[in-house]
């Protein structure tokens, strides 16, 4: 009998160790930032900015500054806002679906992915109100809703997603907080009393504990649908108006798919820049990234499926202005940025990851990076080339009505939303614990539940 | 003072301009004349309908005096509210027989308004002899649309009406999705008071 108490004080106290030791790894980054850091920030508020002013001769003189005219009345703003509805569904594939599917090796990935999913759904109801030339219109929306418009449940699943996943974000990261609290006293009194607040007097009691875990339970089965809801809605967008390439029954799982596939990539690049930047190679290890990878092949391969029916069967039956569209993207105009996303963002990442050497996290990390840049281009594809091949031409309309290319202040205005995503990201991982100490230890079979219980016995 | 040679160089220019006068004159008269035998001739349109049967009938007759004019292109209209709807498709025009008359079917279940009279029109644009010519005539050959009808579609519920007339299952549906997630989500802020709540430990 004795001898069992002694293994188990041993044994505490190995967990005891471990868990001081992560403590300290994953807020070592919180203690100080550096110079490359502080540039960093200011280079991202710069872009900012610059955007700001962009936005402010927009609104002083009207969307006649943008490249958008009345044939290609979206553009890059509409482009940018179904990228960040995309990435934003990392949040849900990561924490609920890897959660509820009993994998456990995703842990210590679940912050990053959380906080990508918020600052991407964040900036993507920000850019819908820029897309618009009286911003002020938007209350009509709530003074005059029409339920029948996709536009107004689109706002309503942005906003619920929203919700849902600041929610999943900050419940479990109360218990980080209040290692904040009680650790990182030498912070400014603000950042102090935000620790206080946010944490919610976390004490680790019994009760607490089990209200927190059925909570991210629930929300974890909530933001299944919700994740899907966003993204097939703002397919509906497209999809329900009558155009070539957007009349298409197929455009909520292709959106959804790709969302998956965007921002998988997205978690994979922030897992190394984190790795890197904030040493945490002991947490995000290679064994991570070689299943981030297996996980983006498969995304890549259900992606080209939807990619065939979208856009193969039209090419088979090349009807009227659909095939004057499809020519224009396969062989015309559209065809370079058209096929480089295809094959660089899609099809040679796929192949490239079936190698175990490309798997390790440098080279997982570069096949990343053209994944999100062509996945952005994908969404400039479904938006701007559909909208200069109307069913209906207007009639007698300048020839330069009948092309887009974007302007400098939306070019400058899409720059700050995605400055604006990564300063999210950045503050954020400047104020908490990137990776979630309880639920790694959990997988380490260190459960800081039971421990906490002990020390509130002991008190 | 003029020496002699001026003298006689101005006397033999008054003397040419004074026989010019009577042969500029002449020339006018002539081209006058000419101008007067390029008489345009008037065409004029008349715009008839006729019924045999089931089969309605809009005729256009081109005459010039009593002479009927053959091979002129018309094209058919009925009025709408915002613009010309041919009466053949892709506006193509029907020419004059030897009769001058051109004619075309009067299309099955066109609207037209509360009586239901229609504004036929028929037109001849920039004809090479006769010009731009125009005819029209309202006919009571259109449908009824009885403003009763239109405000009993109006009052419909569907997915094209104003937002107060959405559809009852789309209502019921959107509600329910509603009411369900948020309050699921107002349950979950609920409990992060109760964490607050439950994290007081009594020593």
């Amino acid at each position: 009998m004795e001898k069992t108490e002694i293994l188990k004080s041993e044994m505490l106290e190995k967990h005891h160790l471990r868990r001081e030791e992560m403590r300290a790894d994953v807020l070592r980054p919180l203690q100080k930032s550096g110079l490359w850091g502080n540039i960093w920030v200011a280079f991202l508020i710069a872009i900012i900015l610059i955007g700001g002013y962009a936005y402010y001769l927009q609104l002083k003189n009207g969307l006649i500054v943008t490249g958008l005219r009345d044939y290609a009345t979206w553009g890059i703003y509409i482009s940018n806002f179904v990228f960040f509805v995309a990435i934003s569904l990392v949040g849900a594939l990561i924490s609920s679906v890897l959660r509820l599917t009993n994998f456990t090796w995703y842990r210590p990935l679940t912050r990053i992915a959380e906080i990508i999913a918020v600052a991407g759904v964040i900036w993507a109801g920000l850019i819908i109100i820029v897309d618009m030339g009286r911003p002020d219109r938007i209350l009509n929306l709530f003074l005059h809703p029409r339920i029948q418009s996709p536009i107004l449940w689109d706002v309503i699943v942005v906003s619920t997603y929203l919700t849902t996943s600041v929610l999943l974000l900050y419940l479990p990261l109360i218990p980080g907080i209040a290692i904040c609290r009680n650790t990182l006293t030498n912070k400014p009194k603000w950042q102090r009393w935000m620790y206080k607040v946010l944490s919610l007097g976390w004490n680790g009691t019994e009760e607490q504990w089990k209200i927190m875990k059925r909570s991210i339970a629930i929300l974890c089965v909530v933001i299944i649908p919700l994740a899907i809801s966003i993204h097939t809605v703002t397919s509906w967008l497209f999809a329900t108006t009558l155009r070539p390439g957007w009349d298409s029954t197929n455009f909520g799982p292709y959106f959804v798919a790709g969302a998956f596939l965007a921002g998988t990539a997205c978690v994979i690049i922030g897992m190394y820049v984190f790795r890197k930047a904030y040493h945490f190679e002991k947490y995000l290890t290679d064994e991570h990234f070689g299943y981030m990878a297996k996980l983006l092949v498969f995304l890549a391969f259900v992606y080209a499926y939807f990619n065939i029916n979208e856009y193969f069967i039209p090419y088979y039956k090349m009807r009227g202005p659909e095939a004057r569209l499809l020519t224009d993207l396969f062989s015309g105009k559209f065809a370079g940025l058209y096929w480089s996303a295809q094959i660089l963002g899609m099809a040679l990442p796929a192949v490239l990851l079936m190698f175990k050497q490309m798997r390790k996290p440098l080279p997982v990390t570069l096949i990343s990076i053209p994944v999100v840049v062509f996945a952005w281009v994908k969404r400039y594809l479904i938006v701007t080339p559909i909208l200069i091949h109307p069913y209906l031409p207007i009639q007698n309309v300048p020839e330069s009505w009948k092309n887009y290319f974007p302007s400098w202040v939306e070019i400058a205005i899409v720059s700050a939303s995605l400055a604006g995503v990564l300063l999210i990201i950045t503050i954020f991982s400047r104020l908490f614990p990137m990776i979630s100490i309880w639920e790694t230890l959990e997988n380490e079979g260190i459960d800081l539940e039971e421990m906490d219980k002990l020390k509130i016995e002991k008190v | 003072m003029r020496t002699n040679f001026e003298n006689r160089l101005l006397r033999k220019l008054f003397l040419a301009v004074i026989f010019s006068i009577p042969i500029v004159l002449s020339a006018k008269t002539e081209s006058a004349k000419e101008k007067n035998n390029e008489v345009p001739v008037v065409a004029t349109m008349k715009l008839t309908f006729s019924e045999k049967d089931s089969l309605k009938i809009c005729k256009a007759t081109i005459t010039s005096g009593e002479k009927p004019l053959g091979g002129i292109s018309v094209k058919f209209y009925a009025k709408r509210f915002f613009s010309l709807l041919p009466l053949i498709p892709n506006g193509k025009a029907v020419s004059t027989n030897e009769e001058g008359e051109a004619s075309v079917k009067f299309p099955k279940e066109l609207p037209g308004d509360s009586n239901g009279s229609v504004i036929i029109i028929a037109k001849v644009d920039d004809d090479e002899h006769y010009g731009s010519l125009e005819a029209k005539d309202s006919i009571k050959w259109g449908t009824i649309i009885s403003i009763t009808s239109q405000d009993e579609e109006w009052n419909m519920r569907s997915l094209s009406a104003t937002g107060d007339k959405a559809p009852v299952y789309l209502l019921s549906a959107a509600g329910v999705i509603i009411i369900g997630v948020w309050g699921t989500l107002i349950f979950v802020i609920y409990s992060l008071f109760r964490i607050k709540k439950a994290g007081k430990i009594k020593k």
